[in-house]
């Protein structure tokens, strides 16, 4: 808490940093070179080796390392070629609301008046639903595909991003500084991405990473409802939920995409914890 | 177009034959069955019902028809009615009516005669004609018109107290099996009668069902749990068992869990994948049956390029279809090569089937112009069916399949409503579909499906209009004459097989699964004291066990020879004080006792970050497998042991249950199902809480305030619980706040998984239906329920925090 923690904060890092970041650099890695690394094709059935399991148990294939599907698939070209799927998809909804959410973000902080009563009247409307049920209405209208979960989880993470932003830019126009810039005639534009958004920077990156972990748990939750990805794409969340009937007859089909998800999910919050300690200015005073 | 819809619904007929059958159910010693149903029913009332869940719970418990199924065939046998004559014309069927018959009573109707002519007539007539005043004003009588009975019957007569006659506008060969199907159910007249003059609504009939059936309904709750029980006076003698429960569990899996952990007694529809540990499992008995069903693929021969028969026979040609059945049916059914099951008589065994043949295939599509192969759609069956278990599953095998053949194939899933909608429209391509038999006809299948008339109709979905066939259908319909018929549907067949406006699929088996041991089957009243024993027993099992791991996991580390610090310094080493910091850094001075708990803390911090990044879905399965189906000590869904029958008075169980006569035992048991649920919707919020509170509490310990008050001596754990804690629980609430909200609607997948009937879940149900009002009310009530919260988490905030009580 004292001493200790102030000297680990830029020359070394916890276990728990290391741990995240290399459980995310492995996937990202694994996720990029996806292609090569898989043995087979996704979609590829294999028609007289259905349900084998891993290579290591009885009855496994050497061919087959974690084993195949009940549509004789192979799994771990299934959760290789799914990392990239996965992870897009965590990447894409984060990215969504990070545009929306800092736009509308810094639009309500700078500006001020009705444009930020407006704002956040709208960003607390979409914050009373309840999450889950909002992206599933968005879902129930648009089709389930991959790019509607995409928005949908997208637009139900707009608001704590515009929260944040639009928390850091009320405190930062009020600065000295950026009434300079102003006197000196800067430009909205100019006061908001020059100024004010590097200052909320740290904060976004943080909430990024979280919210990261978040879309993808939340995408495999979609995808169990059946709203999610739709096959023949092999997304995690929806290879966990297909074979969940089969938990008990060929555990492994249904035990390694829900590890897959569970270790890239505990990745990313170790990082994204070590990043809050670090970046987020209340919690740096601590350490 | 509503019925159309309707009948299109058909196609999710479920059970083989369209019967569940109770009655023959033996238990020896054992006065209580329960079985775990699928769905909740829509409606209690037999005419007005349109699925399976709801034919099951009235139909086939409550009620009675003239003439009924053999159970397990399609052959007629004598029910309400005792004999039946046929006019040779075969236009008049005049029924002699059984003796004796007593319709049930409930708390508000008592019978004062038997069944007679009057209630069958009463039955029919309610269906018939929308201005008699016992018709049900709401009620929507779909079965009946789209069986098109107000067509063909023309009149319905009481000759005498025990004599009914029918005469019909036109011949219609499969009229009787019609009289034996669910929607013609006999009803009771004087009931409806005395509702309407006790000035009571007459819908009463449909919510609180009086019939001639072996059941007698008793009770319902939504979405829970039906009861019934034993019909003293039934016709055919009183059933085996004293009470009937259906526990309404929607999730396959979750049913075959129930039903290993003695939940249950008889389960219809196990998952497919569950099959052969059910019967391996020396515990539970799996019954099977050649399904009345059929599962196909049609082409939309109205669009291009299906409108080529050489592109539809290139198609039937490419797909395996035995690798659909080992690995869809997971090898529970059989090809199917005529549009209608074996089972059915005038199956025509002859027609000789296409062979999987990649090279005919492409030959095929090279002499139809498509050499290179062309983009396809398929809609996939977004429910799952006997007929079709998995409908995305089985698209993803023909998709690998089509594009040997140079088809691009797209797979499409609508949800349910949305499916039949667009399927009746006919904007599909390629589709999956399927049907079960509801009466035993083959015209059930040959002219339902794929005449011309149910073109429009949306259930030929094909959209085939072929003369040949089409007039052999029609004119089997309306002859008597059953060998003549036979001829005609067998010619049609063959005519089907030239044309194949399908590729039929399979024909799967229907499975029932139900305990073995039900014989010596005796519910524990609770099982009260023995349960609680049990469950105190292994928690500290479990604790122990955690405990002595951490213990050994920890010191064993600690006992191994080498010095962490050193290891982590590199061979180069360091100097003394580096060492000294970096075990300082590490806690490795401490002594060890003191190490083991930041051990612990850590590894607490640890676990609650494994449970926030957790799927919940999985990790729910998880706990059900581990806590009730392998230690057996908490039930596995459901909100109250079934053997409580708790009045509802608050609709609290942990409150109804200390209001009713069972008391205390009662209100354990409600609280025992909570348990799983509890765990499973809290364990998320609880990892973000304990993370919440050490972030926000470090944050407040390092406060001036808090130094202060640990210079002035004040003890270390006042420090903690009354300085700094209280300060720190304001992110806590928000937080709190927050997750309440989420928590109420957003536990869908923990409702689902449960049986629990949740707010979230009716929800979802209600987007899957369109069902609008239901969606905006439910939104809005949810949305008021989180604003009352943050509301209260305002209120909180002026008491916890002094800084805000000041400035007021």
């Amino acid at each position: 808490m004292s001493s200790q923690a102030g000297s680990s904060t830029r020359s070394s890092m916890t276990i728990g940093t290391r741990l995240g970041l290399f459980i995310v650099l492995f996937f990202t890695l694994v996720s990029v070179f996806s292609p090569w690394l898989a043995p087979f094709k996704a979609d590829q059935n294999f028609q007289d080796a259905l349900k084998r399991p891993p290579a290591w148990s009885e009855g496994g294939q050497a061919q087959f390392v974690f084993g195949t599907d009940d549509l004789g698939r192979d799994i771990l070209s299934r959760l290789i070629r799914g990392a990239p799927v996965s992870l897009g998809l965590g990447l894409s909804v984060v990215i969504f609301s990070i545009l929306f959410g800092t736009f509308t973000g810094l639009l309500a902080g700078t500006i001020g008046g009705w444009v930020d009563q407006g704002c956040s009247r709208i960003m607390d409307i979409i914050m009373a639903l309840p999450s889950m049920l909002m992206a599933i209405v968005v879902i129930a209208v648009l089709g389930p595909s991959l790019t509607n979960t995409v928005i949908a989880l997208g637009l139900v993470g707009v608001p704590s991003i515009f929260r944040i932003v639009r928390g850091g830019a009320l405190g930062e126009v009020r600065k000295n500084y950026v009434i300079a810039a102003k006197t000196f005639g800067a430009g909205w534009f100019r006061v908001a991405f020059r100024h004010v958004l590097p200052n909320c920077m740290s904060l976004l990156i943080v909430q990024g990473t979280l919210g990261l972990s978040n879309a993808i748990l939340d995408a495999a939750a979609l995808g169990f409802l059946g709203l999610g990805a739709q096959p023949p794409i092999p997304e995690w969340g929806t290879m966990l939920s297909d074979s969940r009937s089969f938990i008990e007859s060929s555990p492994w089909m249904v035990t390694l995409p829900g590890l897959c998800i569970l270790l890239v999910v505990i990745g990313l919050n170790l990082l994204g914890d070590s990043l809050r300690d670090r970046l987020d200015p209340k919690l740096r005073k601590i350490s | 177009m509503r019925k159309s819809i309707f009948r299109a619904m058909l196609l999710a007929w479920t059970i083989a034959l369209g019967q569940l059958t109770f009655m023959p159910l033996v238990f020896a010693g054992a006065k209580t069955l329960v079985y775990c149903s699928e769905g909740s029913p829509k409606t209690f009332n037999p005419q007005l019902a349109t699925d399976g869940t709801s034919a099951n719970a009235s139909a086939h418990t409550v009620f009675n028809r003239l003439v009924e199924f053999k159970e397990g065939s399609s052959e007629i046998i004598p029910a309400l009615a005792e004999s039946w004559v046929i006019a040779k014309d075969s236009l008049k069927y005049t029924f002699k009516l059984r003796k004796g018959v007593k319709f049930h009573s409930n708390s508000f109707f008592k019978p004062t005669r038997d069944m007679n002519a009057d209630d069958v007539v009463y039955s029919f007539q309610v269906q018939m004609d929308p201005k008699n005043p016992l018709t049900l004003k709401n009620g929507n009588y779909e079965y009946f018109t789209s069986m098109e009975m107000d067509k063909i019957i023309k009149s319905i007569t009481k000759v005498d107290d025990y004599t009914v006659e029918f005469v019909l506008s036109r011949k219609e060969a499969p009229f009787l099996a019609n009289l034996a199907m669910d929607f013609t159910s006999v009803l009771s007249k004087e009931y409806a009668e005395s509702l309407l003059k006790a000035g009571q609504v007459l819908e009463t009939i449909s919510t609180n069902p009086i019939g001639t059936g072996p059941f007698v309904f008793k009770s319902y709750q939504k979405d829970t749990i039906i009861r019934f029980t034993a019909h003293e006076n039934y016709f055919r003698g009183k059933p085996k068992i004293d009470s009937l429960v259906f526990a309404v569990t929607p999730d396959a899996s979750v049913r075959y869990q129930k039903l290993k952990a003695g939940e249950c007694h008889f389960v219809s529809e196990p998952a497919p994948a569950d099959i052969e540990n059910i019967a391996k499992n020396p515990k539970l008995k799996l019954m099977k049956e050649p399904g009345l069903n059929v599962g196909y693929l049609a082409f939309n021969t109205e669009k291009k390029p299906y409108d080529s028969l050489k592109v539809r026979q290139a198609i039937m040609h490419a797909l395996n279809r035995q690798s659909y059945i080992d690995a869809v049916y997971l090898g529970h059914a059989t090809i199917a090569k005529n549009p209608m099951p074996p089972l059915i008589w005038s199956y025509n065994d002859k027609v000789k089937d296409y062979e999987y043949n990649v090279e005919k295939a492409k030959q095929l599509l090279k002499e139809a112009g498509y050499e290179k192969g062309f983009d396809a759609e398929m809609w996939a069956l977004p429910i799952s069916r006997p007929y079709n278990p998995s409908g995305k599953k089985l698209a993803e095998l023909m998709q690998s399949d089509l594009a040997k053949i140079g088809i691009k194939l797209k797979i499409s899933t609508f949800d349910w409503p949305i499916h039949l909608e667009k399927s009746r429209n006919g904007e599909h391509q390629m589709i999956q579909a399927g049907w079960t038999g509801d009466n035993g006809d083959p015209d059930n299948f040959l002219n339902i499906l794929l005449s011309c008339a149910s073109v429009p109709s949306g259930t030929n979905v094909a959209r085939w209009c072929y003369k040949p066939y089409n007039d052999l259908v029609t004119q089997a319909k309306q002859m008597t004459n059953q060998q003549k018929r036979t001829e005609l549907y067998k010619k049609a067949q063959v005519i089907f097989k030239e044309q194949i406006p399908w590729v039929t699929l399979a024909h799967a088996q229907v499975f029932r699964a139900m305990s073995s041991q039900v014989s010596g089957y005796t519910i524990h009243p609770f099982g009260g004291d023995l349960l609680k024993k049990w469950i105190l027993n292994k928690i500290i099992v479990l604790a122990l066990t955690l405990f002595g791991a951490s213990l050994i996991s920890f010191f064993l580390v600690r006992l191994v020879p080498g010095d962490p610090v050193l290891n982590l310094l590199g061979e180069r080493g360091g100097s003394v004080e580096q060492i000294e910091t970096m075990k300082a850094r590490l806690g490795l001075d401490k002594p060890l006792p003191v190490q083991y708990l930041s051990f612990l803390k850590n590894s607490l911090m640890g676990a609650s970050l494994v449970g926030y990044s957790m799927p919940i879905f999985w990790w729910g399965l998880l706990l059900i497998l581990f806590f009730s189906v392998h230690l057996g000590i908490l039930p596995v869904s459901g909100r109250i042991d079934i053997v409580y029958d708790i009045p509802t008075k608050t609709g609290l169980l942990l409150i109804d249950t200390w209001l009713s006569a069972e008391g205390a035992v009662a209100f354990f048991s409600a609280l025992k199902q909570l348990l799983l649920p509890a765990i499973v919707l809290g364990t998320i919020p609880l990892a973000m809480i304990s993370r919440m509170t050490r972030s926000s509490l470090l944050e407040v310990l390092s406060e001036d305030y808090v130094r202060t008050a640990r210079a002035q001596g004040i003890p270390e754990r006042l420090v903690i619980w009354r300085v700094a804690f209280r300060n720190a629980l304001i992110p806590i609430v928000t937080l709190i706040g927050l997750l309440v909200g989420s928590i109420m609607t957003g536990a869908v997948l923990t409702e689902t998984l449960f049986s629990w009937p949740g707010v979230g879940l009716w929800l979802v149900k209600s987007v899957e239906a369109r069902d609008y009002p239901v969606i905006q009310g439910g939104i809005l009530y949810a949305s008021f329920g989180v604003a009352l919260i943050n509301l209260t988490v305002d209120a909180l905030y002026t008491k916890l925090n002094p800084k805000l009580r000041m400035t007021q």
